[in-house]
């Protein structure tokens, strides 16, 4: 059932990481194609705290250890984020939703619906894997090695299924699981970040092991494979799975561990239009991301400076800095750190709080609302300002603890917090541009939403790869908003008007399809 | 008598399926109107346009004077909803729920919402995610029969209701009829129509089949009879309007067309009557036959036709 209700997505889940190994193969074959200009690479990366920070160490300097370092930690999210989010849908949600009850009052039994959607989406890893490790080979490298990089990425895809699992145990409630697994995704990577960006010899490579996220690039793909590290994946696996089953075997039907409190017997007087209502609905998410995403640029800020001084007079050359849009490999980290998790992850954020409103019309929520006094516009308004508003607090927040961490070490507070601040903000109306595309999807193609919503997010993120890989000319990658926002480009008024005005128009006519077509 | 709702040859199609095929409906101000028809017939979609929510491809609808589509605000604020499935947001309680849909549309009176609450014996101060389908309705109803509002639309409203609570939601809409609200009540359990509508529309297959108050549509329909007789009956099957004769002796049972009551009456008390039995037409027996009759394909007897 699980695999036709979502064959499409997991089509995608599948195809996604294959074509970006695919992609990431053949830049690297072309980029360097002889072992004298892949040792240089791999030294220089390796001496980079910035690149080191972001995707570790390169274990050897093979073509395929390149692509391995490469496409790992993209592995751990683009495996892992998705299998998680899988597990959840196909457990705490049903329940939610009680097509759950529709099922156990079957034969099939009370662990069914966990075991149906952990096989599903650990079956689905596996494919990955294979589909990996197959076009790894197929691009005529060794054998032992495409399989250990697919099964890498199976190992992460595997580890979060069964958080996912543990999550949609406790709570109650579909988005206290997610939110509950997303925070133990972020526990379980962050380690890596400042274990990796501190160097090998810093002191701090142990700390890499603390991250089991991090376990499948330690199992170092064609860089003399370590098995054992997968055995270790596997065990923290089936620990975890053990663990969701003991829990689901001792609840309730609907019942979660965290139980809800009693609420208020009447609303507050402030509960009384559309916007306190949707405000209500995002808050909750607003904030913790918030929180994590301080969190996150805090860290990248302190860790940042230290890699200058690690570096000492081995400055990288001036192209990387270009790149990055920064006079020192400090701020070059966080200003690259800052804008990838802002056009992956602040987009992702404003396309799930517009996609709130297919979810509240296809629950039927929407219609006590627009039964009542409630113009459309007016509901789809409320819950638009907070997928405007929402990405500005998140930016803020992200380029005012990376700034402000980042100053306060470097001891240039006036010079470098406002500087950071400002360039993270510039990101603002490229996410507003993913927004209001999803918007307009919402509006004119309801049903077809989603898979535009996030499909071009996915698009735009791919043609950035490739773009970074010199695999995409500029020309291409401009169709993307979040070109005219990199780091590498100086970001003008007149950038930041156009690409405003781009998201107004695509907003404006989402909003006039959702006014002229029917409802629900 | 002024027009609560009037809709005529309405028609609205998603896809290849025709959900309304020209239906008819008018609802005066101030009565209790029944909107009947099986799963599946289109009383939901045609409720869905009377609240602007779905456009209609053609035909016209009108809801308190206005066009339900184009004015829906304005409208929206003289009627109040309850949708067939409620769902509420998870998180809210009950009580936020009825405040918040009570205070768009300016305030919902605290001592009339408390009475509710206790009638309906709801405790709004649950999550709605832990409220069954019964009591998520309850939300609703509470929310929409504490608001003043001309017109109440009920989608099926007592499908989650345990007995005990349809009489009290029974109560509610006597009451509210007497205070002079209009209110359609979609459904498909007959006895709750028979017990609180005025008039009533059958649809079936997004079209108006009937319509009338009770007292016109049972015109339609048969009484049952029983009786027991002095002497041998004989000539009862060549009256007009006899259908379903059964003659074992003198014991009789036959069914008859309501027009031709008496004249049946007439013939069996000239054979002296010992005892009789009979029973008006339920509407159960109404909506039966109507869809027993109208599924019937290429118009083959119905059951019952051929003894008569």
């Amino acid at each position: 059932m699980i695999l036709r209700r979502d064959r499409l997505l997991l089509a995608l889940f599948i195809a996604l990481p294959v074509l970006i190994v695919a992609s990431q193969t053949n830049a690297f074959q072309e980029l360097y194609p002889t072992a004298e200009a892949r040792r240089t690479f791999t030294q220089q990366s390796n001496a980079n705290p910035a690149t080191l920070g972001m995707l570790g160490p390169i274990f050897a300097s093979s073509l395929g250890s390149l692509v391995a370092w490469r496409v790992g930690v993209m592995g751990m999210l683009f495996a892992g984020i998705p299998s998680l989010l899988l597990v959840i849908r196909h457990t705490r949600a049903e329940e939610e939703s009680g097509r759950r009850e529709l099922l156990s009052s079957t034969t099939a039994g009370r662990n069914a619906p966990l075991t149906a959607a952990l096989a599903a989406v650990f079956g689905a890893n596996l494919a990955l894997a294979a589909a990996v490790a197959i076009v790894l080979a197929a691009f005529g490298l060794p054998v032992a090695g495409s399989l250990a990089l697919g099964l890498s990425f199976a190992g992460a895809g595997w580890m979060c299924a069964a958080i996912g699992g543990v999550a949609a145990q406790v709570s109650e409630s579909v988005g206290t699981a997610r939110g509950i697994s997303l925070m133990a995704f972020t526990v379980l990577f962050l380690p890596r970040i400042a274990a990796d960006a501190a160097g090998q010899e810093g002191g701090f490579a142990w700390l890499s092991w603390l991250s089991p996220l991090n376990w499948t690039r330690l199992s170092s793909p064609f860089a003399g494979e370590k098995w054992w590290v997968l055995a270790l994946v596997v065990g923290f696996t089936a620990v975890l799975a053990a663990a969701a089953y003991a829990l689901c075997a001792g609840r309730d039907l609907g019942a979660g561990f965290l139980r809800p409190r009693p609420g208020p017997a009447q609303a507050a007087p402030g509960l009384a239009s559309p916007l306190a209502l949707a405000w209500r609905l995002h808050r909750s998410t607003l904030l913790s991301c918030t929180v994590g995403f301080a969190l996150v640029g805090g860290l990248a800020g302190s860790v940042a400076p230290i890699s200058t001084e690690l570096l000492g007079d081995a400055q990288p050359e001036g192209g990387f800095l270009a790149f990055a849009g920064a006079d020192d490999v400090g701020e070059a980290f966080v200003s690259l750190i800052v804008y990838a998790l802002s056009v992956s992850l602040v987009s992702a954020y404003a396309i799930m709080a517009v996609f709130r409103l297919r979810a509240e019309e296809s629950s039927g929520h929407a219609d006590s609302l627009l039964s009542g006094p409630v113009p459309r516009l007016r509901w789809a308004w409320s819950h638009l300002l907070i997928a405007a508003l929402g990405p500005l607090v998140l930016l803020a927040a992200l380029g005012l603890s990376a700034g402000l961490t980042y100053s306060l070490v470097s001891g240039d507070v006036a010079g470098e917090l406002p500087r950071i601040l400002g360039s993270t903000m510039a990101a603002l109306p490229a996410v507003w541009v993913m927004a209001a595309l999803a918007t307009a999807a919402y509006g004119l193609l309801p049903r077809f939403a989603a898979i535009v919503g996030w499909g071009a997010l996915g698009v735009f993120l791919f043609i950035e790869l490739g773009w970074e890989a010199q695999q995409i000319s500029d020309a291409v990658f401009a169709l993307s908003p979040f070109a005219h926002v990199h780091p590498s480009t100086e970001v003008g008024l007149v950038t930041l008007l156009s690409l405003t005005a781009v998201a107004a128009l695509l907003a404006a006519g989402g909003l006039l399809g959702l006014r002229g077509r029917n409802f629900g | 008598m002024t027009e609560a709702i009037s809709v005529s040859a309405l028609v609205k199609t998603f896809g290849r399926t025709r959900a309304l095929d020209g239906l008819d409906l008018s609802v005066a101000a101030g009565e209790v109107h029944g909107f009947l028809g099986p799963n599946g017939a289109g009383k939901s979609t045609t409720l869905r346009i009377l609240l602007g929510l779905l456009r209609n491809d053609s035909g016209t609808a009108r809801v308190l004077g206005g066009d339900p589509w184009a004015q829906a605000t304005e409208l929206h604020r003289r009627l109040a909803y309850v949708p067939g499935d409620v769902t509420l947001w998870p998180n809210l309680s009950g009580g936020e729920v009825v405040d918040l849909l009570g205070g768009l549309r300016g305030g919902l009176n605290p001592a009339r919402k408390a009475e509710l609450l206790e009638r309906f014996e709801l405790d709004p101060t649950k999550r709605a995610r832990t409220y069954s389908k019964g009591n998520r309705q309850k939300v609703a109803l509470v929310a929409a029969l504490a608001s003043d509002v001309e017109l109440l639309l009920l989608d099926e409203p007592t499908s989650g209701l345990d007995p005990l609570m349809e009489a009290a939601f029974n109560d509610c809409i006597k009451a509210e009829s007497e205070r002079g609200r209009t209110v359609l009540l979609s459904s498909h359990i007959l006895a709750e129509v028979e017990a609180l509508c005025d008039r009533v529309s059958i649809i079936r297959d997004g079209k108006t089949v009937e319509s009338g108050t009770l007292a016109e549509l049972r015109h339609l329909t048969r009484t049952s009879v029983r009786a027991e007789l002095a002497e041998p009956v004989s000539g009862l099957g060549v009256l007009a309007g006899v259908h379903d004769l059964t003659v074992e002796g003198r014991r009789v049972s036959l069914q008859v067309d309501t027009e031709e009551l008496d004249g049946v009456l007439r013939h069996l008390s000239s054979f002296g009557l010992r005892s009789l039995t009979s029973q008006p037409p339920t509407m159960e027996e109404l909506f039966l036959r109507h869809y027993r009759t109208e599924k019937t394909p290429n118009g083959g007897a119905p059951r019952g036709e051929g003894t008569a």
